[in-house]
C-alpha cells in the first residue's frame, strides 16, 4: 500500500519537474575529490569508525570506505565527513 | 556554522557502548555536533555549543555514557569560568582600576637645569604656583606652566615641561644675566672733617655751601632738593666737595748737648721664678754706669738683659734738621691720606725747649674730598 502511494507520488512530482532529492527525500551525495563528502537527506549514523562510515538513508545504508574519517558537522538534514575516501557504496 | 566569538564551544569525549547511537540521539534532539573523531571503539570526541552542554550531558547519561570535557573555548565559557572565581576577577578589576587612578596623578617632578639654577629653587617656585607631587594631571596645563615659569624666573631662557607617565619633567636652559649694579643712594652728604670749601661738584642735589665757606665736621654739604627755586624736587644727594683741610704734626729733636746711646755691650742673668721667689742660674755683675734693663719672661725660666749706654755729644745744623724733620712728617702724613689728596702748603714753627732740644711743628694744608655719604 505504502509502495504504491510512493510510486504515485514520484510520478506526479516527476511530471511537475520537481528536484528529486527534495521531493522524494532521497540522499544527495556531494563528493569533493577524495577529501570531503556531504550527504543531504540522511537518516542518521549507523556505524562510525576511522576507516568506515555507514549512514542511513531512505534507500538504505550508504557505506563509505577510506581512512582518517572525521565527521565535520551534523546538521538537521546534512552530514559532512572528511578523510581519505576509497569508495562509496549502497547497501540495499 | 559555529561561531566561536558569539558563543562558547566545548569539546567533549564520550565513552559509550554504542557511540553512534549517541550521535543519532543528539542529532534527533537537534544538538549540533562537529569535528567528530573516533578515538577508539567506545570513545568519541566531538564539539558542541556550550548552551547545549547540559542537555547533552543528560542525554548521554540516559544512554549510560560517560562525559569528559577536553577543551573549552569562547567568551561565554570564559565568563562562566570567571563566575566561579568572582573574587579573583574583582581583585584584578580593582587592581587595574587603582593603577589607572594612580596614574592620573603626578607623583614626581624631575628637573633638569644647567649650571647656575638649582633644582631646589625651581621646585620652590613650582610649589609657589601650586605645582607639587600628588596633583592631578588634568589640573596641569604644561603650556601655561611654561609661560608662568618664564615670568617667575628671569634666569630661564627656554623651558620645556612635559608629563611623562606620572612624572612632570622640566628641561631648562639658562641665561646668564649681567650682574645687576644697584647704585646705593644715600640720604645725606655731610663733611667728614673741618675745612675750607674750594670747589663743589654735585651729581644730584643743590649745594648747601659755597667756595670759601668754613665747614665743621658733620655739616651738611649738599641739599636733598634739586632745581630752581619754586621748582625743586626731592632727590638723593650725591657729589664731590673739595676743601682745604689742615693737619698739624710735630717732632722733638735734640740738636746740641749729650745724648745717651747704646754701646752694644750687654750682660744677662737667668733665673727660675717660683711663687715670687727667684733662684738664679746665672747672675750678671752689673758694672755699667747707665744702662737699659730689659726683662724677658717665658714661663719658669726668666731672663734679665742689661744694655750699656753712654753719653754722646750732639751738634747739628738747626735749619737742616728742621727741613729733614718736615720731610719726615710730610712722609708720615702722606701715608695716612688718600691718593686723591694733595698737600698744597705747609707752615713750620720751631720752639726751643731745654737742653738743646727743639720742637718742630708743621701745619699742612691738604686739598681733598670731604663729602661723606650717610643714610
Amino acid at each position: 500500500m505504502e509502495d504504491k502511494f510512493q510510486k504515485g507520488k514520484e510520478k506526479i512530482l516527476s511530471k511537475l519537474d520537481f528536484p528529486r532529492d527534495i521531493s522524494l527525500d532521497l540522499p544527495k551525495i556531494i563528493v569533493i575529490g577524495n577529501r570531503e563528502i556531504i550527504i543531504e537527506n540522511h537518516k542518521g549514523i549507523i556505524f562510525f569508525e576511522t576507516n568506515m562510515v555507514k549512514i542511513n538513508s531512505r534507500i538504505g545504508p550508504i557505506m563509505i570506505k577510506g581512512e582518517k574519517f572525521e565527521i565535520l558537522f551534523i546538521a538537521e538534514t546534512s552530514i559532512t565527513i572528511s578523510g581519505n575516501f576509497q569508495g562509496i557504496s549502497y547497501e540495499g | 556554522m559555529f561561531n566561536k566569538i558569539k558563543s562558547g564551544l566545548i569539546t567533549i569525549e564520550v565513552n559509550a557502548l554504542m557511540p553512534e547511537k549517541i550521535l543519532n540521539v543528539l542529532w534527533d534532539n537537534e544538538i549540533y555536533t562537529c569535528n567528530i573523531v573516533k578515538i577508539d571503539l567506545a570513545t568519541l570526541r566531538f564539539t558542541i555549543y556550550y548552551k547545549d552542554y547540559k542537555e547533552t550531558e543528560i542525554l548521554i547519561k540516559k544512554y549510560k555514557g560517560k562525559v569528559r570535557i577536553v577543551k573549552t573555548s569562547g567568551i561565554i565559557v570564559l565568563l562562566m569560568k570567571m563566575k566561579r572565581k568572582v573574587s579573583l576577577v574583582i581583585g584584578f578589576g580593582l587592581f587595574f582600576m587603582v593603577i589607572y587612578m594612580l596614574s592620573n596623578y603626578i607623583w614626581a617632578i624631575d628637573i633638569q637645569t644647567q649650571r647656575n639654577l638649582s633644582p631646589f629653587e625651581i621646585r620652590q617656585q613650582l610649589t609657589s604656583i601650586g605645582i607639587k607631587p600628588g596633583l592631578s594631571k588634568a589640573q596641569v596645563n604644561v603650556r601655561d606652566l611654561e609661560r608662568k615659569m618664564e615670568d617667575i624666573n628671569d634666569q630661564i631662557m627656554w623651558i620645556r615641561i612635559r608629563i611623562e607617565g606620572s612624572t612632570l619633567k622640566l628641561v631648562i636652559k639658562e641665561k646668564v644675566n649681567p650682574p645687576s649694579k644697584e647704585k646705593k643712594l644715600y640720604d645725606q652728604v655731610v663733611a667728614k672733617m673741618d675745612g675750607e670749601i674750594k670747589r663743589i661738584y654735585t651729581n644730584s642735589g643743590n649745594p648747601a655751601v659755597v667756595p670759601g665757606d668754613i665747614v665743621k665736621k658733620g655739616d651738611n654739604l649738599i641739599l636733598t632738593t634739586q632745581g630752581r627755586e619754586g621748582f625743586e624736587k626731592e632727590v638723593k644727594p650725591s657729589g664731590t666737595v673739595i676743601a682745604n683741610t689742615f693737619y698739624e704734626k710735630f717732632m722733638e729733636i735734640q740738636v746740641s748737648g749729650e745724648k745717651l746711646e747704646r754701646t752694644g755691650k750687654k750682660n744677662s742673668s737667668i733665673y727660675l721664678s717660683f711663687f715670687g721667689k727667684k733662684i738664679y742660674l746665672k747672675k750678671a755683675i752689673n758694672g755699667f754706669g747707665s744702662y737699659d734693663k730689659i726683662e724677658e719672661k717665658s714661663g719658669c725660666i726668666n731672663k734679665t738683659i742689661y744694655f750699656e749706654k753712654k753719653g754722646k755729644t750732639v751738634n747739628l745744623n738747626k735749619d737742616n734738621t728742621v727741613k729733614e724733620a718736615k720731610e719726615k712728617l710730610q712722609d708720615s702724613l702722606k701715608k695716612t691720606l688718600s691718593n686723591e689728596s694733595k698737600i698744597i702748603d705747609s707752615k713750620i714753627t720751631v720752639e726751643d725747649i731745654k737742653e738743646g732740644k727743639i720742637l718742630v711743628k708743621v701745619i699742612f694744608t691738604v686739598e681733598q674730598d670731604i663729602a661723606q655719604n650717610i643714610s
